[in-house]
């Protein structure tokens, strides 16, 4: 139900054109989750904010398309989008706390957003909202929807949060970090409610993390993204037991686990330089397994079985 | 080797003229030993009071009781002057690499700065030292000449740590080292602190609510909840087979990055309350799935319950399945 | 060099015109000799009251004297009255903020109730007053003025201390075993400078206005001294009987040089910060 193609979202600076997302191309089904992982300068947060275009100059989308429930989202008007934004397409953030309005109560903020697309009585709005809470699992909803936000731990906040995404019932969660800024334990507790909420209403979820536990635990398909674009995309299952991409792999394994003690492997060099990404592939100054070709040209998308999809020089000869 | 009695931090919050302050007990009565060479993880989360404990055990902030001996000498009791000067041997690696470098300074002065203050090193010693330096943490002595803000995250905290070890100290202190870095970088961090650890043979207290990180880099794991230690023991104890129930529901809440094996969680009711009262009785009384008639009566001290492995409750002989 | 001269004025063209505007002042204040075609105090009564001409480029006061020498001759005083009384109000203010903000709460609330004192009485009043006690001149202005100002410095500089010295660069300064004097002045005031840059910019401006304001009143630089400010007080006089030019030309002059400051302030800051040094 969400096509992303070919996106090409530049920042320009003083320095030239930052190619933060740069050729990303991914797809999300209807009812699954898919996790878009990678580290900061990746691309995955700007990746989002495109979709939704809450982008302003000197950031824009030059190039690609987004397909929603087959019409072009780039193609629409502001007026077009706004409509869209909350109702339809509904996005949670990382740090809660910033994203939640300090001067209004949680009702307020609640109330706004389900009369400004769906209209109705305040009334309406009130058990609605009051409905939205317990859904989030806000224990005494019905006296916590009066707080304002400083009142709030950080992981009520982000169940708030939740509930204003889900207010009206979107068809698509894009949901950026929501737990890094949270304790381990609320944590788990805000991915399960994520994941009973997503499956109960069969909605579709584009999750944004750098936490492969976390994707292990609740996405269904995975794209792993690098210095602007998708570098492997497929089931959990299949990337998590076949990594292909250097990349990939190299992330697995340097990823600690709590269930077992293992030395630290680690992928060497730095995160890449969205200001100076390298010819041809761009991971090609850290991969392990580079060649020639590797510094020329850059990957096309291979699609190995099951629709693992790997853009890389290695598999490109198979 | 450090050893940590009783130690205590209260802090007061608001009141003026006409109310009285707000009392937050950030960290009651915790004692805790480090041998030379350990590793010993702190872990809890937020609002634990891990970082408080941290700084006032390098007298950072000034504990309101108990006493932290550093090679039998109490920090809490000695004066300014000979505080300063036995800074030399115990340092600190901050979280926040970016914030903990000042952003006015060169390199070459930041991790200069203890070698002025704590030895008497000629310029060319001074200089040998920190290339020196600079080749232990994995970078390259032209960046002695750079500000800060040129690296990026891992580098800003290898520089932190260069800056840690300058003066060859025996322990450091290490305040979520890794936490504000990319996960790739994160395993680069922590194979250089265990590289470190075993050349130079230093004793860490690395404080961090990332239970991956501990298991791979200490020796030894202390819980922490609402200011107390509710379980040490050996890292491999704790993760095996972990008995207060506060870790138990940590460790079965970290995300497993496979698949195939899907977390059993157990789950703790409510909310962390917040800090603000002394406890009679055990501080995770009304959120702990297992309760006993002891629990609303006493406070269980923390005791040895299995050899080396201490746990602060009275419901440690059974694990708690869901 | 050129090139990033050339940059600067590209990219800058704001801060780069209130730069040249300045630069001008400057050069002809120190080079008034040469360029002021008469002198600063000489009256020529038989040319009294002339309009713009070719002999008196902006004409001449009630005395005789030609406005243009004035007022390329009160460059002098006034930039000097500007760069000394900040100077001064930044040297005891500066410092003074930085080490109250990191003192403990009773010295820091007692030094700020004074400072406070200071500070109710509205700027120029104070000035009024305090120049009305010590009398005109020179040396007096630039105390009013320094005296004035440096609470402001204080006060800026200690609300930055206070917020820089949670940061964990400062925690960080004090784990290395740094003692209180040395993070003080070493660690925290470094960081403080670029608003106090700007603060100097805006005091300038405001210094020159003050001593425009306190000659224009009779109790600044006295006549028949040039002076921007008590010019345009002459010039008062015979705005209505249409004179203009004796007014006009030192108020155009004030409002030059506090339009550059202004300017340059508002990119200054900007420029200081240290991560953002390689740009230009």
């Amino acid at each position: 139900m969400l096509n992303i193609n070919n996106l090409h979202t530049h920042i320009r600076t003083n320095y030239g054109n930052v190619k933060a997302v740069n050729g990303a191309t991914f797809n999300l089904e209807q009812g699954e989750i898919l996790g878009l992982v990678g580290e900061s300068g990746c691309g995955k947060s700007l990746t989002a904010l495109s979709i939704l275009r809450l982008i302003q100059k000197p950031i824009n989308i030059v190039e690609g398309d987004i397909f929603f429930n087959g019409k072009n989202l780039l193609n629409k008007s502001i007026n077009e989008m706004r409509k869209l934004r909350g109702k339809e397409i509904s996005m949670i953030f990382q740090n809660p706390r910033e994203s939640l309005n300090p001067v209004f109560t949680v009702l307020d903020q609640l109330i706004n957003i389900y009369q400004t697309h769906l209209g109705g009585s305040k009334k309406e709005a009130y058990s609605k909202s009051l409905e939205m809470l317990n859904a989030v699992n806000i224990p005494d909803a019905s006296e916590r929807i009066l707080s304002y936000p400083h009142e709030l731990s950080g992981g009520m906040c982000q169940r708030v949060m939740i509930a204003m995404a889900l207010i009206c019932e979107p068809k698509l969660l894009i949901a950026d970090e929501p737990t890094t800024a949270l304790d381990v334990t609320v944590q788990a507790e805000v991915l399960d409610l994520i994941l009973s909420i997503v499956k109960s209403k069969t909605m579709s979820c584009l999750f944004i993390t750098h936490d492969l536990g976390v994707i292990a635990q609740i996405c269904d398909r995975v794209a792993v993204m690098y210095a602007g674009q998708v570098v492997e995309l497929g089931r959990v299952k299949d990337i998590f037991s076949n990594p292909s991409h250097p990349y990939t792999v190299g992330l697995l394994n340097s990823a600690l686990r709590a269930d077992q003690k293992s030395p630290i492997n680690v992928i060497p060099g730095e995160v890449a330089d969205p200001t100076n990404i390298p010819q041809g592939c761009s991971f090609n100054p850290r991969c392990n397994k580079v060649h020639d070709t590797c510094y020329k040209k850059i990957p096309k998308n291979v699609n190995l079985n099951n629709n693992h999809i790997v853009k890389c020089h290695l598999f490109n000869n198979n | 080797m450090i050893e940590i009695k009783n130690l205590s931090k209260t802090f007061e919050q608001g009141g003026n003229f006409f109310t009285n302050s707000k009392k937050i007990y950030a960290v009651s009565n915790v004692s805790l030993n480090i041998e030379p060479g350990n590793a010993v993880g702190l872990v809890g989360e937020s609002g634990c009071g891990k970082s408080t404990f941290a700084r006032c055990v390098l007298q950072l902030i000034k504990p309101t009781g108990g006493s932290v001996f550093f090679n039998g000498v109490d920090l809490t009791k000695i004066n300014g002057n000979s505080l300063k000067k036995l800074r030399a041997k115990f340092q600190m690696v901050f979280q926040d690499p970016g914030e903990s470098l000042n952003p006015r300074m060169k390199i070459s002065e930041i991790i200069g700065e203890p070698l002025n203050l704590h030895t008497n090193f000629s310029t060319l010693e001074k200089r040998y030292r920190m290339e020196e330096i600079m080749n232990e943490v994995g970078l390259k002595t032209h960046h002695l000449e750079r500000y800060p803000h040129q690296f990026s995250g891992g580098q800003q905290q290898r520089i932190g740590i260069g800056r840690a070890i300058a003066t060859k100290p025996d322990f450091i202190v290490l305040d979520e080292p890794t936490s504000a870095l990319d996960v790739s970088i994160r395993g680069q961090i922590l194979k250089l602190l265990q590289d470190l650890k075993y050349r130079f043979n230093l004793s860490y207290l690395l404080i961090t609510h990332d239970l991956n990180v501990v298991l791979n880099v200490c020796d030894y794991v202390a819980v922490m909840y609402l200011g107390k230690i509710v379980e040490f023991g050996t890292t491999e104890s704790i993760f095996s087979s972990p008995l207060h129930p506060y870790t138990q529901a940590l460790l079965s809440s970290i995300p497993i990055p496979d698949p195939m094996s899907k977390n059993k969680r157990i789950k703790l009711k409510g909310e962390i309350p917040s800090p603000t009262k002394i406890h009679k009785i055990c501080a995770l009384h009304g959120r702990c799935p297992v309760k006993n008639s002891n629990c609303d009566s006493e406070y269980p001290l923390i005791l040895e319950k299995k050899p080396g492995h201490f746990a602060a409750c009275w419901n440690t002989n059974r694990i708690i399945t869901n | 060099m050129l090139h990033k001269i050339k940059n600067f004025c590209i990219y800058r063209p704001l801060p780069a015109i209130g730069l040249f505007i300045l630069i001008l002042f400057s050069i002809s204040g120190i080079f008034a000799p040469l360029i002021a075609p008469y002198g600063p105090i000489e009256m020529i009564v038989k040319d009294r009251l002339s309009s713009p001409s070719l002999t008196h480029l902006m004409g001449t006061d009630h005395l005789g004297m030609d406005i243009f020498s004035r007022v390329v001759y009160s460059a002098r005083i006034d930039l000097f009255i500007a760069v000394t009384s900040v100077g001064f109000a930044m040297i005891i203010g500066v410092p003074l903020g930085a080490l109250i903000g990191y003192s403990p709460k009773k010295v820091d609330e007692t030094v700020m109730r004074l400072i406070d004192g200071i500070n109710a009485f509205p700027m120029f009043i104070l000035a009024l007053i305090v120049a009305g006690a010590v009398g005109p001149g020179l040396k007096n202005v630039i105390f009013v003025v320094a005296f004035v100002n440096f609470p402001s410095y204080l006060r800026l500089v200690r609300g930055q201390v206070l917020s820089l010295k949670e940061r964990q660069f400062v925690e960080a300064a004090q784990s290395v075993g740094n003692g209180y004097l040395r993070i003080t002045m070493f660690h925290i005031l470094p960081n403080t400078l670029g608003p106090v840059l700007v603060l100097m910019c805006l005091n300038c401006a405001w210094a020159i206005i003050t001593a425009a304001g306190l000659s224009f009143l009779g109790v600044g630089i006295p006549l028949p001294e040039p002076e921007w400010g008590a010019m345009v007080s002459v010039g008062t006089r015979y705005a209505l009987s249409g004179e203009w030019w004796i007014a006009f030309f030192p108020g155009i002059a004030i409002t030059l040089v506090v339009l550059s400051l202004n300017l340059i302030a508002d990119t200054l800051q900007e420029m200081m910060d240290p991560k953002r040094r390689i740009l230009i």
